[in-house]
């Protein structure tokens, strides 16, 4: 890794006085300045800044045509190159694969995940470079002045460039030229500007409502229904163009989620809410189709790789049919949400949270609200998993799965009253409840997804026999795993009612 | 990553000419190069304008006490980094006995280099020592200049027999005839029947003597840099086309 140059704005022309500030520390200008460049400055990152979250800053640097790609450490004090690629133009969005092979794509793609790199910031403008030169003529470092273009609000910036090995050389320079009349330290990076500039901020603004203990029941709920709201229309965009599968992922987990806070906490919004409740069901099952579809697809590399008897090969036509589904479903899905029922829909979820916190009673508060909620869906979960017994039919324990999501997402709405001890205790059981249903019902699902296709594929002449094995294979193993999880949910959930017999809901973290 | 070292027992043959030119040429070409400066005397680093000077010296670098990437230093060339000489590599040997497994030291020394170089030109000192064993051993490609002239032919042959029973990693061997001036006789007759017994090749490729070559120490910068259209930095891309035929290099186009 090498440190990153510091850098410098100018509020003026101070290219006749670089040499003269440069001698003072025994360097000297180089002669030749590169004609002015062509400089296109792009950084990337995925929509929920996993790279940022990551400690990393990508930035894609376009000079004369020239692409290269380099990936910084993104802490204040510790900015560091891991290093410099040389690529080719890339129409962003794309995925991590898209940076050419080396350890900076390694490095991105790690962070990233499935999700793809979008453009967070740009700066477009012209660059000039001296050589800075030591007392051998040596180029010791390189000195760019970058004007962004137009009538663009940025200051101009200068950064010094070491040549490896002389950074202490690149130190010397910077600090020399920031003496200079009309030249200061830049107080922020011209990443943070540009985004400042558009607006944003790294890491972006996740909508979260502020709700305490005290705050009226509901101003909370409603601030919380508006969060969700948000998320579902930021993600929007991202579901239409098809950038990744996790804008649509994503914006599920928030139409879910309202759909809970409606149904449990519903009753503290003043304003009528039963339509929304209706039209978030149709938009939560208008997004399911091609949800699935993205999981299966996402699933075919690892369900390849547990095949023992069947080759991964024979997969190839499965997928080809499932990306035919995805991709008749996915019209249907765009289709609906560039519907008018799904601008209503948008324009009722707005109304309903609209809450004048003058008007509303200030009892009963979030934390009497929440805890009431919270003991109400605990005891729902207890209730039904007391029920079930290993010849249950899978409909009672997919139900059960529905109602620890209930309890997980008021768990996360209501986090400011419930005590970080009482979270850490209902957490990793509740989680580890959810898992082994999840196994359960993916099994009993996508098992019989599997037999839905083959007999799709096999109508439409599509699937050879080969194919139909490898198939039944995945269907058999489903089946195992779904046994497996029916045979450890005794043990799972006594674990989950142990844990949670004596909490007392609610009246923590005040 | 490739090693190639210019090599040859005796002085003043055209080794170091070879290193910088080769390398600066590999890394115009595209390839991440690594030109490691081996002679105490410091004649390619100088050429760079580099300050011959190693922190710890040999013994640090040998002991793995200043790890090898922190030593290296920029050249103005894209692509193309230095590792300096320093005056201590005179002692190269005795820090390498001083080790086990001697003979394998530069090997060990430069493999962290891999991720980040496709190519190491090592730029060796004219002996035949214990430091000229280990750099054997880490190259895959001996580049050997020649003078056209009995003398320089047998101990061609005496490396290449050297090389036969090399216990280790032996290179490939490349020569190639250095300062040739065809106006001598010896050279001419010496060039139309280069060696064709035993593993080692002689390239097709001649470097004639030139004013040029001798004046890139004034120039401070590779001919084929300086003047990439003189006769000089033609023969020295014809050398570089023959050795990545005889040597592939990934990431070089052939």
């Amino acid at each position: 890794m090498t440190a990153r140059p510091p850098e410098l704005v100018v509020d003026r022309d101070v290219v006749d006085q670089l040499a003269v500030a440069l001698g003072t520390v025994g360097l000297t200008l180089g002669a030749a300045a590169t004609p002015p460049t062509e400089l296109r400055r792009t950084w990337l990152d995925t929509f929920d800044w996993r790279l940022h979250r990551a400690g990393w800053e990508l930035e894609q640097v376009e000079l004369d045509g020239t692409n290269t790609f380099a990936l910084h450490g993104s802490g204040d004090h510790d900015r560091h190159e891991l290093g410099t690629v040389p690529g080719c133009r890339v129409e962003w969005p794309a995925p991590p694969a898209a940076l050419p092979d080396s350890a900076v794509r390694a490095q991105v793609a790690a962070a990233a995940g499935i999700r793809a790199l979008i453009r967070t910031a740009g700066f477009e403008g012209v660059r000039r470079t001296w050589p800075v030169l030591d007392d051998e003529h040596k180029t010791v470092a390189r000195l760019h002045i970058d004007t962004p273009a137009g009538a663009s609000a940025l200051p101009a910036r200068i950064t010094v460039s070491p040549v490896r090995g002389y950074e202490r050389e690149a130190g010397e320079a910077a600090r020399a030229l920031a003496t200079l009349d009309g030249v200061t330290a830049a107080p922020t990076s011209c990443y943070d500007e540009c985004l400042e500039a558009s607006g944003r901020a790294r890491g972006g603004s996740r909508p979260v409502a502020t709700v305490t203990a005290w705050t009226p029941a509901p101003v909370a709920v409603a601030g919380v229904l508006r969060g969700f709201l948000e998320i579902v229309e930021a993600n929007v965009p991202g579901v239409v163009a098809d950038i990744d599968t996790e804008f649509l992922h994503d914006l599920r987990v928030a139409v879910r989620r309202a759909r809970s806070t409606v149904k449990l906490a519903g009753d503290a919004v003043p304003a009528p809410h039963g339509h929304l409740a209706a039209e978030l069901k149709w938009l939560g099952d208008a997004t399911t189709p091609t949800r699935d579809l993205d999981v299966y697809l996402l699933g075919v590399p690892a369900m390849a790789e547990r095949l023992r008897a069947a080759r991964p090969a024979e997969l190839g036509a499965f997928r080809d049919h499932l990306a035919a589904r995805r991709a008749e479903q996915f019209g249907r899905l765009v289709s609906d949400l560039g519907s008018a029922r799904f601008t209503a829909l948008v324009h009722c979820w707005r109304e309903v949270t609209v809450v004048d916190p003058d008007t509303v009673p200030p009892v009963p508060t979030t934390a009497e609200f929440g805890a009431d909620a919270l003991r109400r869906a605990h005891r729902r979960v207890v209730r039904l998993g007391s029920t079930i017994t290993s010849s249950s039919p899978a409909e009672q324990l997919h139900i059960l799965r529905k109602r620890c999501k209930e309890l997980r997402y008021l768990l996360e709405i209501f986090e400011p009253i419930e005590p970080s001890a009482t979270r850490r205790r209902v957490l990793p059981v509740l989680k580890a409840l959810q898992d082994c249903l999840g196994e359960f019902q993916d099994g009993e699902v996508q098992a019989a997804a599997i037999r839905t296709f083959a007999s799709e594929m096999m109508s439409a002449g599509t699937a050879g026999p080969a194919t139909l094995l490898a198939m039944g294979e995945l269907a058999a193993q489903l089946d195992g795993d779904q046994h497996h999880a029916r045979a450890t949910f005794a043990d799972v959930f006594a674990a989950f009612t142990k844990a949670t017999r004596k909490l007392h809901w609610g009246g923590g973290d005040r | 990553m490739k090693v190639i070292a210019t090599y040859n027992l005796k002085g003043g043959v055209g080794k170091t000419s070879t290193a910088v030119n080769i390398a600066h040429l590999a890394a115009r070409d595209g390839l991440p190069t690594l030109l490691w400066d081996l002679d105490p005397q410091g004649a390619a680093t100088f050429t760079f304008r580099i300050k011959p000077r190693v922190k710890g010296g040999s013994k640090a670098l040998v002991r793995r006490r200043t790890p090898i990437d922190r030593a290296i230093k920029g050249t103005d060339f894209d692509r193309l980094d230095l590792m300096p000489a320093d005056f201590s590599y005179r002692n190269m040997d005795l820090h390498l006995d001083a080790q086990k497994q001697p003979v394998r030291r530069l090997r060990r020394l430069l493999t962290p280099l891999s991720a980040e170089y496709d190519l190491v030109v090592l730029d060796c000192p004219p002996s035949i020592s214990l430091v000229s064993e280990s750099i054997m051993n880490a190259a895959d490609l001996l580049l050997v200049p020649l003078i056209p002239a009995t003398l320089s032919m047998r101990t061609f042959a005496q490396l290449d027999e050297f090389l036969t029973g090399f216990d280790g990693r032996a290179p490939r061997v490349l020569g190639f005839f250095s300062m040739v001036d065809r106006r001598k006789r010896l050279h001419r007759e010496v060039i139309a029947t280069p060696p064709t017994t035993g593993r080692a090749r002689v390239a097709t490729t001649a470097i004639p003597a030139l004013s040029i070559i001798e004046r890139m120490a004034e120039v401070r910068a590779p001919v084929t840099a300086s003047a990439p259209h003189s006769r000089a930095a033609m023969c020295y891309d014809e050398l570089w086309t023959e050795v990545r035929a005889y040597t592939p290099i990934p990431g070089a186009v052939t």
